[in-house]
């Protein structure tokens, strides 16, 4: 947006009285996504959109001035969090200071990607990314003999989701060297914010040399966090910070069943990508993508 | 208790990677953030996973802060309502605790834990303290615990247009309090030096 908010101040006054119910339930409530589209449609560019949500988060916080603090345990878990992004945050900015080339290759191929610079630039999400998974990036055992039943439970869950995996060249790029005509789906429920992952015709790995980790991109978590892989002709969603699935590790080229262990909640995840990271996961990715999946 | 804009605030020192900024934000803020959970998400391991989610945002959302537009803890509020209402929304549960809080029936007095830089939040507690009895009952239980009106309405035994008519012209008071502050701010800020832009709150 540009230009001041004073610019385009709106008061209540001179709203429509629709709106402002609307804008007041919004704030304390939510609307559903008919009534958000239809409001955010006519209120946007007038920046009255949010006001209410600050009127009442300021309410909100002189009736919580008295609050306990949060458990040391839950303030652990927080802080775990925080070392992560604080490092993933400043690694950022060191490379958004190192001069970018106008022609970026994918790594691990050295093979030139044309015309697909954001493509191989939302690679570079995960230097930041990363933020969520320290801490959290466990190394998964095989999966537990029951993953077959909770994976067939999960197939009947109403929202369900199958996304085929794809090698780079989908996107226009050259395919990776791990990836040996990747085959396999992402099976995913956003209610049950649980999936699974087959796989197979990929590079089984050494987990003393590197793991594969899932990243997950949500369509309702924030974007433009990343504005340094916006690319004309792709998705705004690739400048967020996606959410992580795990690290895992393929032992078997004939395939393998993998649980998805999102680590936040997902709203609605859209896109599925997996890298290949050193053992354990990593605080900044050495960003190489070696195949993704796209919801249909 | 203005806010020196030339002092870079902690969500400023957030938003380049300062681990200190990160630690004394959730030192800072840690306690508001797990009681609106608390208030608003009444599954405790749900609710973990929202105060983990809630700090991710703020942290990634730190560099939209804006100082002029209003405090840390506001900005901080409302991105942690709004995840927790979304969070709500997916589940299809009624936002809010499963019991009232007794507080709800207490008018509103002056705290004892004012952070500085927080003139935003001290109008609106003046502006609170200015309505009635009835009027700030009714607030509580919708802001503090996210009760819908339908729900308020059994809870305090009055008619539901009431209840309507007094969250409706108790935030619009509230409302123009605030932008009323934001406006004269702005002013201020304009007459020295460029505007800002960007909203008070995060988008």
């Amino acid at each position: 947006m540009s230009g001041t908010p004073k610019d385009r101040w709106v008061d209540v006054g001179e709203m429509d009285e629709r709106d402002v119910d609307m804008l007041i339930e919004r704030a304390l409530v939510g609307l559903d996504a008919e009534d958000e589209r239809s409001l955010a449609g006519r209120l946007d560019e007038s920046c009255a959109l949010d006001r209410f949500d600050g009127a009442v988060a300021a309410v909100a916080v002189a009736m919580h001035r008295d609050a306990e603090p949060m458990p040391d345990e839950m303030a652990m878990k927080v802080r775990a969090l925080g070392r992560g992004f604080a490092a993933a945050r400043s690694a950022e900015r060191a490379s958004d200071a190192e001069p970018r080339t106008p022609s970026l290759k994918l790594a691990g191929t050295g093979a030139p990607v044309r015309g697909r610079v954001g493509v191989v630039g939302m690679v570079g999400w995960l230097a930041a990314a990363a933020c969520l998974a320290v801490a959290l990036v466990i190394a998964r055992p095989t999966p537990e003999p029951g993953a077959e039943v909770r994976l067939a439970e999960l197939e009947r869950s109403p929202d369900v989701i199958h996304a085929g995996w794809a090698g780079l060249s989908a996107i226009g790029a050259a395919n990776h060297p791990l990836d040996r005509g990747v085959q396999g789906e992402v099976v995913w429920s956003d209610s049950e914010n649980e999936g699974f992952m087959r796989i197979s015709g990929i590079e089984p790995n050494d987990p003393q040399e590197f793991q594969y980790q899932l990243w997950i991109f949500d369509s309702t978590r924030p974007v433009g966090d990343l504005p340094g892989f916006r690319a004309e002709g792709l998705p705004e969603i690739l400048t967020q910070r996606p959410v992580d699935g795990g690290v895992f590790d393929v032992t078997d080229a004939g395939g393998v069943l993998v649980p998805i262990e999102a680590k936040l909640p997902v709203g609605e995840g859209v896109i599925f990508a997996v890298t290949k990271e050193r053992p354990g996961g990593v605080v900044v990715s050495d960003r190489e993508i070696v195949f993704l999946a796209l919801r249909s | 208790m203005g806010t020196d804009l030339n002092e870079s605030s902690v969500l400023q020192r957030v938003s380049v990677g300062d681990a200190d900024a990160v630690n004394e934000c959730i030192d800072r803020y840690g306690g508001l953030v797990w009681s609106l959970a608390q208030k608003l998400c009444p599954d405790r391991s749900d609710r973990e996973d929202a105060v983990q989610e809630i700090f991710t945002s703020v942290w990634s959302s730190s560099e939209r802060y804006n100082p002029e537009l209003g405090s840390e803890a506001t900005f901080i509020a409302t991105i942690a309502r709004r995840r927790l209402i979304d969070r709500a929304r997916k589940k299809k549960r009624t936002l809010g605790a499963s019991e009232l809080d007794e507080s709800f029936a207490e008018p509103m007095r002056e705290s004892a834990g004012v952070r500085a830089n927080e003139e935003d939040v001290d109008r609106a507690e003046r502006a609170l303290r200015q309505l009635s009895d009835v009027q700030q009952r009714v607030l509580r239980l919708s802001v503090m615990q996210g009760l819908s009106h339908e729900q308020i309405s059994r809870a305090t035994d009055l008619p539901l247009g009431t209840v309507k008519t007094h969250i409706r012209r108790g935030l619009i008071k509230i409302r123009q309090i605030l932008d009323e502050s934001t406006r004269l701010k702005q002013d201020s800020a304009s007459a020295g030096a460029s505007g800002s832009n960007g909203r008070g709150v995060p988008a």
